[in-house]
């Protein structure tokens, strides 16, 4: 090298330099990779969000308020004490942690179908631990919608978000974006016509998630792409800090509004192609995040595939774009109404879903139900009505059988002959059943006959086992699991 | 190795993937016989005949050096393709963007550690019986951002397979 190119090279050297320490940013040598092992501790299971629905926003549609609450947020997230295992360096650390970066010791959750719900439950973390340092349990965090097209009023999205941009008097600004503010990423790389054809080829749960070896569609596509634009700008070839690296990435705060855009395409393919059977291995993966509370928190593939329930937030549509409109739900048919006869009665039952896993069993914390709604009486009559789960020849003499999971004993609200008869009384039962016949109502998926036995009983009130006429009408039976 | 080496290791090696595994390229620091490598130039190979139904071409064991990201273009049956040619042209399959695990190499020569990626193929492209060719593309970007550019990237792969989905 000669004097005069050498000479050259410390001037460039010197410039970019000072271009970056002009902004307040460390020198690049300060901001070693080093070690990234979390902080040990001992974890608990997430409960669940006990709170409301939070909703995430694209970042060009926040108002002045909420991008100044961000901006608080990011604010208050790096200036914690390194004691503290939320600090931003730490969150960042975790995805180097996970990335395989560093010296990590467990399995990358990239390059397989891990990418998706692992960064769903990382990012709520951040979420509320960013909602407890400005006291504000519905702060969201919002998303970088690059594939929307521009639209009227609404526009530049394949240049970085304006509430990033700026210096380190920002929050937000992150000090290693090879990227400029009039950078453009390419559209038929993220537009949305690259993303309609991902989303339309990737049509299966094994193409679109991935398997345990085999990488989701999203993280070789416009994730990435965004990831090397924003590090590396033009130069997509080349890993430089911060979000160019997956050891380095998560210190930009535009991670998390990018990958909270990974997270909606989530939520676009179920729209267009319904909720998936979700693996029990999938569901089943876990980890480990230091949550808001400063607690060691497991997390599973199942909380993030129960997003509205597990995490509690949701996505509002992109900038120009109107709200999908829902389909108005056709009116419920109303039940099918059945009269009790004296002789029994068997329905056969289909179960229905709640909205939980349809997942039975005496260790699986949920319950079998046999649910009996709108039975009606006259008010001035009595009525003992057996229930036999799976047991279609069921007569009133029996009254010891294990199949019986029921009496139910409907008294009268007037006394009889008192001219009430035209008054009806209404009642819904829900009968847990016990462990055995939820066993045969599990390997019969919830379709089992339910016989329903008027029996007659005395004056006194003992039952016997002659046929009984009765008034009484009910919905055909049905199974939830609850 | 010197640069022509190299290539010639790497045309061998893509060869003797297609005909006779045997041939190929038997330097340490050059691919193994099931292995190709991908650099600069847009690197081709015959990976047999499709069979009926869906398919789906499979990238296993993807591997880049590590300290570097890798741009490039996924074709089928598109032998001609180089950086120049679009992304809606015939033949296209995918464009791949891997983001790096290391910002610096741990050693000479290491890799990253490999993944594997399934990508569909559009219907239609590749009829029951015929013979699939897949053609790698490594794309730079121009001044302006626009992916049309030869580009530079190091990576290694097992030999590309399809499958067919029901």
């Amino acid at each position: 090298m000669t004097r005069r190119t050498l000479l050259a090279s410390l001037l460039v050297l010197a410039l970019a330099a000072a271009q970056v320490l002009g902004q307040g940013c460390p020198p690049p040598s300060n901001i070693p990779v080093g070690s990234c092992a979390p902080k040990a501790g001992t974890a608990t299971n997430f409960a669940g969000d006990p709170g409301q629905m939070r909703v995430r926003k694209s970042i060009y549609t926040l108002n002045s308020t909420e991008i100044a609450q961000l901006r608080l947020a990011f604010q208050k997230l790096r200036a914690l004490p390194s004691t503290d295992p939320r600090t931003w360096m730490a969150q960042a650390n975790v995805h180097c942690w996970y990335c395989a970066g560093d010296n990590s010791t467990i399995p990358d959750v990239h390059g397989n179908w891990a990418f998706m719900p692992w960064h769903r439950d990382y990012l709520y973390v951040l979420e509320k631990t960013l909602g407890k340092l400005v006291n504000n349990p519905n702060f969201a965090i919002p998303y970088w919608d690059w594939n929307t097209p521009d639209t009227p009023g609404c526009t530049g999205h394949l240049r970085m978000p304006p509430p990033y941009l700026g210096s380190t008097n920002n929050s937000l600004f992150d000090c290693y974006r090879v990227v400029t503010p009039t950078s453009t990423m390419s559209n038929s790389s993220v537009g949305a016509a690259r993303v309609t054809q991902i989303l339309n080829a990737n049509n299966t749960f094994a193409l679109f998630f991935g398997s345990p070896s085999v990488s989701a569609a999203l993280w070789p596509g416009p994730h990435g792409y965004v990831h090397l634009f924003v590090g590396n700008s033009v130069n997509l070839n080349v890993a430089k800090q911060d979000m160019g690296v997956l050891e380095t990435a998560a210190r930009d705060p535009l991670f998390w509004a990018h990958h909270a855009n990974i997270d909606r395409l989530w939520d676009v393919w179920v729209a267009k192609y319904g909720t998936p059977v979700y693996p029990t291995g999938f569901l089943n993966q876990n980890w480990t995040f230091w949550n808001q509370d400063q607690k060691l928190v497991r997390f599973t593939g199942g909380d993030a595939a129960n997003r509205a329930m597990r995490l509690k937030y949701r996505y509002a549509p992109p900038c120009g774009e109107a709200p999908v409109q829902a389909t108005p739900a056709p009116p419920p048919k109303p039940p099918e109404i059945v009269s009790m006869t004296p002789q029994p009665q068997t329905f056969r039952t289909e179960a229905k879903e709640t909205g939980r896993m349809f997942k039975i069993g005496p260790n699986s914390g949920t319950h079998v139900v046999v649910n009996l709604e709108n039975v009606t009486a006259p008010a001035d009559e009595a009525a003992v009505l057996r229930v036999f789960v799976n047991k279609p020849n069921a007569n009133a003499a029996m009254t010891e059988d294990s199949h019986l999971v029921q009496e139910l004993f409907i008294v009268p609200g007037r006394t009889p002959g008192t001219g009430h008869a035209g008054h009806q009384h209404s009642f819904n039962f829900k009968i847990v059943l016990p462990a055995a016949i939820a066993a045969e109502v599990e390997k019969a998926k919830g379709n089992v006959p339910v016989t329903i036995v008027p029996v007659a009983s005395t004056p006194q009130g003992v039952l016997s086992a002659a046929p009984k006429q009765v008034r009484v009408k009910m919905a055909k039976p049905y199974i939830t699991v609850e | 190795m010197s640069g022509i080496a190299r290539a010639l290791c790497h045309t061998f090696a893509i060869l003797g993937a297609l005909a006779v595994p045997s041939l190929a390229c038997s330097s340490t620091d050059g691919p193994r016989e099931d292995r190709m490598q991908v650099t600069a130039a847009p690197a081709t190979l015959e990976i047999g005949t499709a069979p009926a139904g869906r398919l789906v071409l499979h990238l296993d064991d993807v591997q880049l050096a590590e300290g570097q990201a890798a741009t490039f273009r996924v074709f089928v049956n598109r032998p001609d393709a180089t950086a120049a040619t679009p992304a809606d042209a015939k033949g296209f399959v995918q464009e791949l963007y891997l983001v790096p695990r290391r910002s610096r190499p741990s050693a000479l020569g290491a890799r990253q550690p490999g993944q594997n990626l399934a990508l569909p193929l559009p219907a239609g492209l590749v009829g029951p019986g015929e013979r699939i060719t897949v053609t790698l593309v490594p794309v730079g970007a121009d001044a302006e951002g626009r992916l049309n550019q030869p580009g530079q990237v190091d990576i290694t792969l097992k030999r590309p397979y399809v499958t067919a989905e029901r």
